[in-house]
């Protein structure tokens, strides 16, 4: 149905952004944990990659891989760690802490994730816009003849 | 399409119904450009079909000539299906983020909210036609 390739399109954005949430939530949640990380040292902040998935209408299209058409999906394909170095804190009682006295702490900035975090918020939003206007759109149609 | 519902629907509504598809169809970019407005790379795509739709008119030739063959003789503005052939392109524009992505939301909002108006117009366009036919129909009452 033709009528809800938009509405696809949205909720693919919709689950997009939703996905970056759980990320930038998993971040802030960890935002101390010194323990864990990928080379069990401190947690290692992530991030989500978008890719443009184009939306091929045709069985021919998504067989051949080829771009049937110009709509294109949003997806996270990817979900990067952030290898800058951790956060060095001087806290000598922590178990953690280094002969130096200092611990490692996670290179998460928790008001760069707060900004994150309204941008995805705002996206969306935007999506959620763009879905109940598709909506509008084929209920109004709906209407015709009536 | 009989001659009889032919004669009823004329020229006229027929561009509201090409329109109403259209728009639809220019919809689906917009959710497109808004889904990818933070994918690295993403050109913001435009539909353009206004003057496609108006050069179409002019010709008098009628909107739909459906074709059902390649060799059969077309319309050089519309597709083999007979449908108007709309320009999608990559959007010019001048402010390209540092991620290489060019879709401005704002721009975007303002275009879903004027592509819905329009599809509203058209519809009550043709909720009018059908009210004088239903007028017409019930002789008057």
């Amino acid at each position: 149905m033709s009528f809800f390739k938009s509405m696809n399109i949205s909720s693919s954005g919709l689950a997009a952004q939703r996905e970056r949430m759980n990320i930038l939530s998993t971040n802030l949640a960890n935002a101390q944990a010194t323990r864990g990380g990928p080379d069990g040292g401190p947690y290692r902040r992530q991030d989500v990659v978008f890719q443009a998935k184009p939306m091929g209408n045709k069985f021919e299209d998504l067989i051949t891989g080829a771009n049937g058409s110009h709509l294109n999906k949003v997806k996270v394909t990817d979900i990067h760690v952030d290898k800058s170095a951790p956060r060095m804190v001087f806290d000598p009682g922590h178990p953690d802490a280094n002969k130096e006295g200092y611990v490692a702490m996670p290179n998460v900035q928790v008001m760069a994730e707060m900004v994150n975090m309204i941008a995805a918020t705002r996206s969306f939003e935007a999506n959620a816009t763009a879905m109940e206007d598709a909506k509008q759109m084929a209920m109004k149609a709906l209407e015709i003849g009536r | 399409m009989s001659s009889f519902i032919g004669g009823i629907f004329n020229g006229a509504d027929k561009v509201q119904m090409v329109s109403l598809d259209q728009r639809h169809k220019r919809g689906e970019i917009i959710s497109s450009n808004i889904a990818n407005a933070e994918t690295p790379g993403f050109r913001a795509q435009g539909y353009a079909f206004e003057e496609q739709l108006q050069a179409l008119t002019n010709t008098g030739k009628g909107l739909a000539m459906n074709v059902s063959h390649p060799k059969h003789m077309k319309n050089a503005l519309t597709n083999a299906d007979g449908m108007l052939k709309p320009d999608i392109y990559v959007r010019p524009t001048e402010d390209i983020s540092h991620d290489g992505n060019t879709v401005d939301m704002d721009e975007e909002m303002a275009r879903m909210a004027q592509n819905q108006i329009l599809f509203r117009s058209a519809v009550e366009l043709l909720n009018r036609k059908v009210g004088v036919l239903k007028y017409a129909i019930n002789g008057g009452r």
